[in-house]
């Protein structure tokens, strides 16, 4: 291989591990930001309305993150990730499981945040029972990090993500014994 | 009546601070993954591409071998085997 190509896929390879965890953080946000709408948790901090605003704007945090996360997998030919892999799980020739959730996580992301944009023109049950599928892709995307990252199992980045991944879980608790008195 | 002002963050303050915090994790896992290239102890390992074997030896490259950068100069080895018999003793012992 010649430098210029081994270098490419280095920087690729680089880029994919850093955005896999960026995307983790953008998606701790988005789903931290989703709970604060429900609970009192997060009212010292912030209106509900700005609260709002901010979930809508994860998303736009999340996409760049993710699609370089999957892009510089799919370029990158030493992680032998096909395009198809994006959408259709357990198909790699390798790690069918670890990124196989990963596959399936974006899905669910996917559809989560299309049925948001399109609000207005779906039925509000509709909207929320597919919203709700948010908490199942956060854990998908939690047991993907956890079982295929190459940064995870390090002190630092496994400490942080496993810190977040609790945050979520115990607004979750939060959220379902204690909701916004509104709901 | 006095009016109270809300203290709590606008949401370009919250915006502003979540592309922050997700940025300074990206370059972080960035300056990570660029110290720690191979990690050793990763969970996936992609299967390396096969490469044809051969039984047949290849041979070394060597300057005899090679393009000749003046090609009136040879710079091959010139030892060659002899037909004569080896020498066994020299005129001291």
């Amino acid at each position: 291989m010649n430098p210029f190509a081994e270098n490419l896929e280095t920087v690729l390879w680089l880029a994919a591990r850093a955005s896999g965890v960026a995307a983790y953080a953008a998606l701790v946000i988005a789903v931290l930001t989703g709970l604060a709408l429900r609970t009192d948790a997060f009212d010292a901090l912030s209106t509900r309305r700005a609260l709002r605003a901010l979930h809508d704007f994860t998303s736009w945090v999340w996409i760049p993150f993710g699609t370089v996360h999957v892009g510089g997998l799919v370029l990158d030919t030493t992680a032998r990730i096909a395009p198809s892999d994006i959408v259709v799980p357990f198909l790699t020739p390798y790690g069918q499981l670890a990124i196989g959730l990963g596959t399936l996580s974006l899905d669910v992301t996917v559809v989560v945040v299309a049925t948001s944009w399109a609000k207005a023109s779906i039925p509000y049950a509709v909207w929320r029972a597919v919203h709700r599928l948010s908490y199942v892709a956060f854990a998908l995307a939690v047991a993907h990090s956890a079982l295929a990252g190459t940064d995870f199992g390090s002190s630092v980045i496994g400490v942080l993500g496993w810190i977040a991944a609790a945050c979520v879980g115990g607004f979750t608790v939060m959220r379902l014994l204690w909701p916004r008195a509104a709901d | 009546m006095e009016r109270m002002t809300d203290a709590r963050m606008p949401d370009w303050a919250l915006k502003l601070g979540a592309s922050a915090v997700a940025s300074i994790v990206f370059f972080g896992a960035l300056n990570y993954a660029a110290a720690h290239p191979r990690n050793a102890s990763a969970p996936l390992r992609p299967p390396v591409a096969a490469v044809a074997a051969s039984t047949e030896p290849e041979p070394s490259p060597s300057f005899g071998e090679a393009a000749p950068l003046f090609p009136f100069l040879t710079l091959g080895s010139g030892v060659r085997t002899t037909t004569h018999p080896p020498v066994t003793r020299s005129h001291v012992s």
